[in-house]
């Protein structure tokens, strides 16, 4: 049974992935919206759900700086509860985590207790554990300020199966994301309007854009979330493969090295299921990728 | 997971094609294999004798066709013909050419002579100008033309190929007209994939709008000649009437694997709702990132069975629970090995999975509880039985096996299955086993590119 929260997902609600089954090595993996899924193969001698991310950081030259704090939250508040995502953006890469309160429990709390000793957490943010996903976003910045100034809260949405992402800081709370989230095929015609109705894209006048908006070679997924923030839209392929993973990390100009490692551990991988998020904008004729994200299990 | 429609999974155990080498004369401008020239090598002669000889004691093939490159330039040509005809397990031998050599006479004479029956003669234009232009071999559309009715009056079966391009698309419908004298049996239009060159950069890439309604043309003429047409990956719903050409199937190919790797893989926006959703590839990934997803062109066909997600990707061996179940196989015989198995345990047989590789018979004993029994082709891997014809495994059990007594049915419907099959196997019943077949000392070295495919992205204008 699910511990079902507050969230619809298309399938069953968005789950507690401490419900989610154990795999043969003890890991519960589940996906974004935190449904469960079991793993596609046997799971004896292959890789964590966080592996990838120990690489992601260890090639970006970041893993000293956040593993101890990471590894604070996957021994404490996290663990079976929290996804971890690496972003190669314009910008500077960041580190995003998701931690499900099914409960909703004061849940920052209990993360500013165990980031204590490495990080402030949105001092400014009175925690009343009203949110069904905490979210936080890392980065060289937040490193050398020491303090996670906002928090993002998920919340579930006026329509089914919606979610709603809000931005909560010293700077007060601003809604950024609202998300859609339905089975990638069987249910292309509840996402298909909702992509193209984008204040960001015209697709009505060029209907070839839909081509580089949602990207075939990812099209074979479980999920897709349609996201809608301020400067960009955004899709999450939910369920992909290790193959997909691969030319995905590839083609959005993921580290090498890490497109090397996806690729040289394939079999240590192929167990696991993987979300990827690309978002996307037009700029005159062309449809530019402004950051895209990898998402695992922590 | 990806999809029966990425990765595109050669099913037809009729026809064993053998790639003898990558060398040709013409350089036509779409070749699919053209980088491969540079550093594939065909198949040793030696893995080709064994296929051969293993098709002698197992009929698994009817046909055998030969293909390169242009195999026509190749020097053994005639040791590959004689040990095919001499194993008398081919019913029929073919050669897939550019036709120009068969110019000759003599030469044609020769090759049907030697025992092959059928020539599938690749034809891109309708005329010289356009031919030649596309092979960039001023005389080639002479040469194959002068072939073609060489080998009509040797009396051979004749099938033409036409690749869909840009370069061919307006005149599709007079390449008809230019064939029929040869009476061809049929004619084959493949819509161009593109290999290497997925950003369309020759844009050779022909937009649905113009292709479909000229293909169309194309095959009402064929029609009305009393020629049959198969076309290959164009979508089912754009080819109007003519729906029931459409034939995605390939052979075995005993080929580099890598080749495949490099194939393009489809999608189509409306799959899920589409009664042919599970057999038209609908639209390759190069040209969704072109052109779009068509969605308004593609016409789904209603469905009238729920769609099923198809068993993607790494094939079987899923430890995924019932949804990623593929379609049924509807072959009797594959059923027929378990046929009763269930009922005597209280189960239900779900699902009978036939794929290349393997046959999965999934077996379902209620409160969520399934197991599958595996056939792989029979070897000397570790299994857990052996029968005349398979290996046999089980996995993907899925159940609580702290419910009373259902580990002991469990393990007495495995054992069951197992003993059943072992029991009616009749021997010579086919998997395919061949995958490395090929192996690393049939590619060339290639050369290290300085950077990866460009990807048309739309970052540029
Ligand atoms: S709707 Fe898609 S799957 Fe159906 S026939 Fe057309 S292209 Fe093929």
């Amino acid at each position: 049974m699910y511990t079902p929260t507050t969230v619809e997902h298309p399938r069953h609600r968005l789950a507690s992935s401490a419900a989610a089954p154990r795999s043969a090595g003890g890991e519960r993996l589940f996906d974004l919206a935190f449904a469960p899924y079991r793993p596609l193969r046997p799971t004896a001698g292959k890789a964590g759900g966080d592996a990838l991310l120990w690489e992601a950081l260890q090639v970006a030259g970041a893993r000293e700086r956040w593993e101890p704090a990471l590894r604070a939250i996957q021994r404490g508040v996290g663990r079976g509860r929290t996804i971890w995502g690496a972003s190669v953006g314009a910008a500077q890469r960041t580190w995003r985590l998701r931690l499900a309160n099914p409960g909703r429990v004061r849940l920052l709390e209990a993360l500013r207790a165990e980031l204590g000793p490495w990080l402030a957490v949105a001092p400014s943010v009175d925690d009343d554990g009203a949110y069904d996903v905490l979210g936080i976003e890392l980065s060289e910045e937040v490193a050398a300020r020491g303090c996670v100034d906002a928090v993002s809260h998920y919340l579930r949405g006026a329509e089914p199966r919606t979610l709603e992402v809000w931005q909560v800081g010293s700077a007060g709370r601003r809604r950024v994301d609202e998300v859609l989230i339905a089975e990638a095929k069987r249910e292309i015609n509840v996402t298909l309007p909702r992509i193209k109705a984008s204040p960001i894209v015209d697709f009505s006048g060029d209907r070839s854009l839909l081509g580089r908006t949602l990207i075939p070679e990812l099209f074979a997924c479980r999920y897709l979330h349609v996201c809608r923030r301020c400067d960009a839209d955004a899709l999450v392929y939910s369920g992909i493969n290790v193959d997909q993973l691969t030319w995905f990390l590839s083609r959005f100009g993921h580290p090498a090295a890490l497109v090397d490692y996806a690729r040289g551990q394939r079999e240590r991988l192929d167990h696991l299921l993987f979300d990827v998020e690309v978002a996307y904008r037009q700029e005159g004729v062309a449809i530019v990728y402004p950051e895209t994200t990898l998402y695992g299990n922590l | 997971m990806e999809s029966y429609k990425g990765r595109f999974e050669p099913t037809r155990f009729e026809d064993l094609t053998v790639t003898v080498d990558f060398h040709c004369h013409s350089a036509c401008r779409f070749c699919i294999v053209q980088e491969g020239m540079n550093y594939y090598k065909g198949v040793p002669f030696e893995l080709y004798e064994a296929a051969v000889a293993d098709n002698r004691r197992a009929k698994r093939y009817r046909r055998v066709t030969f293909t390169g490159g242009e195999v026509t330039l190749e020097k053994r040509l005639f040791d590959y013909i004689d040990i095919a005809r001499d194993s008398q397990s081919f019913e029929h031998i073919r050669i897939q050419t550019n036709g120009r050599l068969f110019a000759d006479r003599a030469f044609a004479r020769r090759v049907v002579d030697a025992g092959v029956d059928e020539f599938f003669v690749s034809l891109h234009g309708h005329d010289a100008a356009t031919q030649d232009y596309i092979s960039q071999r001023p005389g080639s559309f002479d040469e194959a033309i002068r072939g073609l009715e060489n080998l009509r009056e040797l009396g051979v079966c004749i099938l033409t190929n036409t690749v869909l391009t840009t370069l061919n698309e307006p005149t599709l419908a007079a390449i008809v007209d230019t064939v029929r004298p040869f009476a061809p049996a049929r004619m084959e239009w493949w819509n161009y994939l593109p290999m290497e060159d997925y950003a369309d950069e020759l844009g050779l890439l022909s937009p649905m709008s113009e292709l479909a309604p000229s293909l169309r043309e194309a095959l009402a003429r064929a029609r009305d000649y009393g020629i049959e047409s198969a076309v290959k990956y164009v979508p089912r719903c754009l080819l109007g009437e003519h729906g029931e050409s459409q034939d995605n199937t390939q052979p075995d190919v005993v080929i580099v694997e890598e080749f495949y790797d490099k194939y393009p893989k489809f999608a189509c926006i409306h799959e899920a709702a589409c009664e042919h959703g599970d057999t038209c590839l609908g639209l390759h990934h190069p040209y969704i990132t072109k052109f779009g997803w068509e969605e308004d062109v593609l016409v789904p066909f209603p469905r009238a069975t729920p769609w099923r997600e198809p068993e993607y990707g790494l094939w079987v061996g899923s430890d995924r629970p019932g949804e990623g179940t593929a379609i049924p196989t509807d072959q009797p015989r594959w059923a027929g090995l378990v046929v009763g198995v269930a009922e005597r345990h209280r189960a239900r047989l779900a699902n009978v999975m036939l794929q290349r590789r393997a046959c999965v018979y999934r077996f379902e004993l209620g409160e969520g509880a399934t197991v599958d029994v595996l056939l792989t082709a029979r070897s000397e891997a570790p299994a857990l039985a052996r029968s005349a014809s398979f290996n046999l495994q089980y996995r993907n059990l899925q159940a609580d096996l702290s419910a009373p007594g259902l580990r002991e049915r469990l393990s007495a419907l495995v054992e069951d299955a197992i003993q059943t099959v072992i029991a009616r196997d009749p021997g010579g019943m086919h998997l395919d086993a061949r995958k490395g077949l090929v192996g690393d000392d049939s590619v060339r070295r290639r050369p290290r590119r300085a950077k990866a495919l460009r990807v048309l992205d739309g970052s540029e204008p």
